[in-house]
């Protein structure tokens, strides 16, 4: 019970330092913005994939086949090790950045392309003889349906993304893991800092799936209106009973 | 108002439309029927410029549909199935094109759209979405949403197909409610009823091209045995 509650200490004061402070910080920077790189480009893939023009089709297609088939691993050490022969020095961060960003485009493409042409013919057709141009369509027809589609999918890269952040480790960025493993070599204690590191990844995910759900409730418009309906019916009730006590 | 010149269009090699000349003139009302396949629906989508065309040409007042999207803003249409934006509420469905395509004060676009959902009888249901909405309500707010763009000419896809046949009568009658404001119109339906009691001008395609082009009134006196005779009397026989 003692060597327990000595372990619960230890991990808490990992967890509560400054170095674990900014490892979870750092971990969480780079998940969002590789993700929210992986999603723009990926958008832009997706459209070059729908394209009539087929060098955009085959340029899109050869980037994703590309980038899927290496593993992310080799093409974080690739960028760190191998460009440098180029004379292209980067950081960590900016290595582990470009490489997850560039793998998770390829997936995301797929995820926003079925997305986009779920949107039924007939809605562009409607938003066209409306006067829409194809930007207007896609801004304020076709994406706000599609997004609908490519949240949950997106949820759940977001958090293959928090877990793939750990490779950043390797090229040196000092991540939960990276900065689990340096403390752990000062003092032999994996168990404490491993779980320092367990615990700030699980609480992540728990907040990213949280942050999923809300956005899914929110853009359900047709629920809300129907939440909002009842409550409306139950006030006027409430108001219609004191009125007649009255 | 509208000028169809020498019309041809094919889809995989299969021709549709086969040289089809037509003219109609402002206030007139039109009425398509003819066999399914007969090219009366690719001709409305050419109209409105949703189709693009291997040869002839058609202009609105005078200026080709196919040359910019102005020419052909003021020709609205409607769909056999609706089309509603399901993300936005009936009021917002109207208020959309309006809003972003002619960019005009959101007070007047408001003060418009609630006026069109009390011509189609219904404003109560203004906050509503398509899908708690009926079909023949669906297709009452879509033709309040091709009106908010003040159209000059107005098509209608077999607007009544998709719905049950106690949807139809709501849906033909504001459809009658605009015909009597003057706006010049172009049908296609299956009603017979309800083309012989709007229309004033009843166009028979069949097989790709114009066969009979008549006055409403004058049906009646066509030659027995000709196309035109045969597919009403089909017709009739449902």
């Amino acid at each position: 019970m003692e060597g327990f509650l000595e372990h619960v200490n230890g991990v808490f004061d990992y967890m509560t330092s400054q170095t674990f402070a900014a490892a979870a910080a750092n971990t969480l920077k780079l998940t969002l913005l590789a993700q929210l790189l992986g999603v723009a480009l990926g958008f832009l893939l997706a459209l070059g994939k729908m394209s009539k023009w087929s060098v955009l089709n085959s340029a899109a297609n050869g980037y994703i086949w590309f980038f899927r088939g290496i593993p992310v691993l080799v093409q974080l050490i690739f960028v760190f090790n191998a460009l440098p022969q180029f004379g292209i020095r980067l950081s960590g961060f900016e290595c582990a950045l470009i490489a997850l960003a560039l793998n998770e485009a390829a997936y995301m493409a797929e995820i926003i392309r079925s997305g986009l042409s779920a949107v039924s013919k007939g809605q562009k057709r409607a938003a066209h003889v409306l006067g829409m141009n194809n930007w207007q369509t896609m801004r304020h027809v076709v994406l706000p349906q599609a997004v609908r589609l490519i949240v949950p999918p997106t949820g759940n890269q977001f958090i293959g993304m928090l877990k793939t952040s750990a490779m950043a480790s390797v090229v040196g960025y000092m991540d939960l893991l990276l900065t689990a493993q340096q403390a752990a070599s000062a003092t032999f204690n994996y168990v404490d800092t491993l779980i320092a590191a367990v615990i700030y990844y699980l609480v992540f995910t728990a907040l990213f799936t949280l942050l999923q759900g809300y956005i899914e409730r929110k853009m359900d418009v047709v629920k809300a209106s129907e939440r909002k309906q009842k409550l409306l019916i139950a006030k006027s009730g409430i108001s219609g009973e004191s009125r007649s006590a009255a | 108002m509208i000028k169809i010149e020498a019309l041809t269009k094919s889809y995989h090699g299969r021709e549709i439309l086969k040289n089809v000349n037509l003219e109609i003139k402002e206030g007139e009302r039109v009425v398509i029927i003819g066999p399914s396949g007969s090219g009366k629906s690719t001709l409305l989508r050419c109209m409105a410029g949703l189709e693009s065309v291997d040869s002839g040409g058609i202009s609105f007042e005078g200026k080709d549909i196919f040359a910019t999207r102005k020419n052909r803003s003021e020709i609205g249409m409607v769909f056999q199935s609706f089309d509603l934006f399901p993300h936005l509420s009936a009021m917002e469905n109207i208020m959309l094109a309006p809003n972003i395509v002619r960019k005009e004060k959101e007070q007047a676009v408001r003060e418009r759209a609630l006026r069109l959902l009390d011509r189609v009888h219904l404003m109560e249901h203004k906050d509503h979405y398509p899908e708690q909405l009926s079909g023949g309500q669906q297709q009452r707010i879509a033709i309040a949403r091709a009106l908010a763009m003040n159209p000059k000419l107005m098509l209608f896809d077999e607007p009544t197909s998709a719905l049950d046949p106690e949807m139809t009568g709501e849906v033909l009658d504001v459809i009658g409610d605009v015909v009597k404001d003057g706006m010049t119109v172009v049908i296609v339906t299956h009603e017979m009823g309800f083309a012989r009691r709007v229309g004033d001008r009843i166009i028979f395609m069949d097989g790709g091209i114009v066969v009979e082009d008549v006055p409403a009134a004058k049906l009646a006196e066509l030659p027995k045995h000709s196309r035109l005779d045969q597919f009403l009397s089909q017709l009739n026989h449902f």
